[in-house]
């Protein structure tokens, strides 16, 4: 698991485990496995095609 | 589109993995390129399976320049897994000892090589070791920066300013195409991977290519689902329309992407099927005649007898994943690189002047170091661009000043309406861009950036219709900001010199503008062999050079032109080799 905080700085940092919780050596995000996969689909909102098939005759519309 | 795909096994844990996907690539119909690291010399299960992949397949085996231990190179290796960071000496050393043992154990040298960067003193070595290999992967278009402070800081990789397309290097800097036959190197190089042409310039482009475990990493997929796979495939061959039909793309996923590991939060099956939709598809494309797919080496073959290597090379890139619909343009010939960000109203966000010839060698034995980048002239992601906070940096921009108020262009979104591309020039046209001032003085303002082939010059042509005056006398400023550079940060500046009307004037970090009556401007930079000037015709012209301070600093170019009525002013950005 990366750290959430760090990767929505795009930067790759692994997470280290206490238990049930997660802690970054780089920032000061710790929290659960069901809270971290919750703050990716949030980082991930912001590709908001990311779902659409965008193929030669839509990218000449665009 | 020509098509390539790449393997490598890694260690010989990784074998069942790299097996599983030379039999997904020929149950597609197409062949592979497998590169061998010097440790799998000393794995008889691994040579076994590459000796009877291309035997029964036809595939490629190629050489592997990345991860570079094994027997006998413990006393150089030094546990640095980059082949282009060695000294010169140790490069040499290092290509002879791998040599070596394939000629035990190959039954013959290989004619393609496989490395994140191979820079000059690299491709001599090469030349020198291992005569036979013609074609090679040999850099990661616009890794640098960004993927540095991604990985942690960790991955000294500095490749950004190379061709997005396979290109003839030259002798003095590997990124940089050559300029003629007599600078030009006998070797082919191609792009690890294809990068988003968007997103490559605003951020990691380690993410965003042509690598499906890689955009998972940058979670770009919704599990199995991630059609931005085949969009980027797309995008890349609509390049066709722009290059006379012609288009490239490759894909390298090492074993170690396919299987558990700290780059991505899902189980390898979901990199699996990413990878096999991808390449699926570039299999029906093939079926459909769209895509030729072919060995490395054939590809270099294939370079060498259809592609000039003076051709200028276009792209436009329309961005896709967030779903902004920015579009850039990139330009690449054998004087420039050059990307106009459409968004900040056509200005220039990279500049690279290959026309400058600038050398680079890597290694602890150069001043260079792991510096391998093509230096740029603007660079507006790392060196401030658009001014956001404090003082602008380097871009270009078109001003119209009315009175006290000044709207800058850059604040005006805009998009390509059209690419006029001739057999001389090349035309980017933009959509019209209306302005209005609060005094009354309103219009449009037509742009066309111009790329006279081979030339280093770049035209700017504005047609300004005016609909209504104001009470004020309206100017024109074509205004550029510039510092070369190599990474984020500033170089020294205090070689700089500024040119008005063909006086130097020393850089001071003064921060102070000095302009007079004269229609050209410029500035050199002896440190990058560069001089720039930047010129109109127009003759009731007013240029000015401005220094910069140690909290700003750039040279800044500018030239004001008045307007009394619709026209249409022209100017021009050149950029030449200073005479060493």
């Amino acid at each position: 698991m990366r750290c959430p905080v760090c990767f929505s700085r795009d930067t790759d940092v692994l997470l280290e485990r206490e238990d049930e919780l997660f802690y970054c050596v780089k920032c000061s995000f710790t929290g659960r496995e069901s809270e971290i996969r919750s703050m990716y689909k949030d980082i991930q909102k912001k590709f908001q095609r990311a779902s659409h098939r965008i193929d030669i005759q839509a990218i000449e519309e665009m | 589109m020509q098509f390539n795909i790449f393997h490598r096994i890694g260690s010989e844990s990784h074998l069942s993995i790299v097996s599983r996907q030379q039999e997904l690539v020929h149950g597609l119909g197409m062949n592979a390129t497998l590169f061998l690291s010097y440790r799998n010399l000393f794995e008889p299960e691994v040579l076994a399976f590459a000796l009877e992949q291309s035997a029964k397949y036809g595939d490629e085996i190629g050489l592997g320049l990345h991860d570079l231990g094994g027997p006998g190179m413990e006393d150089i290796e030094g546990n640095n897994p980059a082949f282009w960071l060695f000294d010169f000496a140790t490069k040499k050393i290092v290509l002879e000892r791998i040599r070596h043992r394939w000629e035990e154990l190959m039954p013959g040298l290989p004619t393609s090589a496989a490395c994140y960067h191979l820079d000059s003193s690299s491709l001599d070595a090469l030349e020198e070791f291992w005569p036979t290999v013609k074609t090679a992967v040999g850099g990661c278009f616009e890794e640098g920066v960004r993927v540095f402070h991604g990985c942690n800081h960790s991955w000294h990789l500095f490749n950004e300013g190379m061709p997005w397309n396979p290109y003839v290097p030259s002798r003095n800097h590997s990124l940089r195409p050559a300029a003629n036959t007599g600078e030009a190197r006998d070797i082919v190089l191609v792009p690890h991977l294809m990068r988003d042409m968007s997103l490559a310039y605003e951020g990691r482009n380690d993410f965003w290519a042509s690598h499906p475990p890689n955009v998972a990493r940058g979670m770009g997929n919704e599990a199995t689902f991630c059609p931005y796979d085949l969009n980027l495939v797309d995008q890349f061959r609509w390049q066709e329309k722009f290059n006379h039909g012609y288009a490239y793309y490759n894909t390298f996923v090492g074993a170690s992407w396919l299987k558990w590991g700290p780059n991505s939060e899902h189980p390898p099956e979901v990199n699996w099927r990413l990878y096999e939709q991808m390449l699926t598809y570039l299999a029906e494309l093939k079926s459909e005649g769209k895509v030729k797919a072919m060995t490395l080496s054939a590809y270099g073959e294939w370079h060498r007898q259809h592609r000039k290597p003076s051709s200028p090379q276009r792209y436009w890139a329309k961005e896709m994943l967030y779903g902004s619909g920015k579009h850039y343009f990139w330009y690449q010939d054998t004087a420039m690189r050059c990307l106009i960000d459409t968004t900040q109203g056509g200005s220039i966000g990279d500049l690279r002047p290959y026309c400058s010839q600038y050398p680079v060698r890597l290694g602890a034995d150069t001043p260079h170091l792991q510096f391998g980048t093509y230096p740029y002239l603007i660079q507006s992601q790392h060196r401030v661009g658009f001014p956001n906070h404090h003082e602008d940096g380097t871009r270009t921009t078109f001003l119209l000043v009315c009175g006290e108020e000044t709207l800058d262009f850059a604040t005006k979104r805009t998009k390509i309406q059209r690419l006029a591309l001739g057999d001389d020039e090349d035309q980017v046209i933009l959509e019209a861009i209306p302005f209005a001032f609060a005094n009354g003085c309103q219009g449009v303002v037509r742009s066309r950036i111009v790329f006279p082939h081979r030339s280093g010059r770049i035209v700017f042509r504005r047609e300004i219709e005016l609909e209504s005056e104001g009470a004020n006398p309206l100017f024109a400023h074509e205004y550029c900001k510039l510092a070369p550079g190599i990474t984020e940060y500033p170089q020294r500046m205090d070689t700089v010199a500024m040119v008005l009307e063909a006086e130097r004037k020393p850089y001071k970090y003064s921060g102070l503008a000095q302009s007079m009556d004269t229609t050209e401007v410029g500035a050199e930079f002896p440190d990058f062999n560069l001089s720039v000037a930047l010129a109109t015709t127009h003759s009731a012209c007013r240029g000015s050079v401005r220094d910069g301070n140690l909290f700003s600093p750039f040279v800044t170019l500018q030239l004001e032109l008045p307007i009394q009525s619709s026209t249409t002013i022209e100017s021009w950005l050149t950029l030449s080799k200073i005479p060493e």
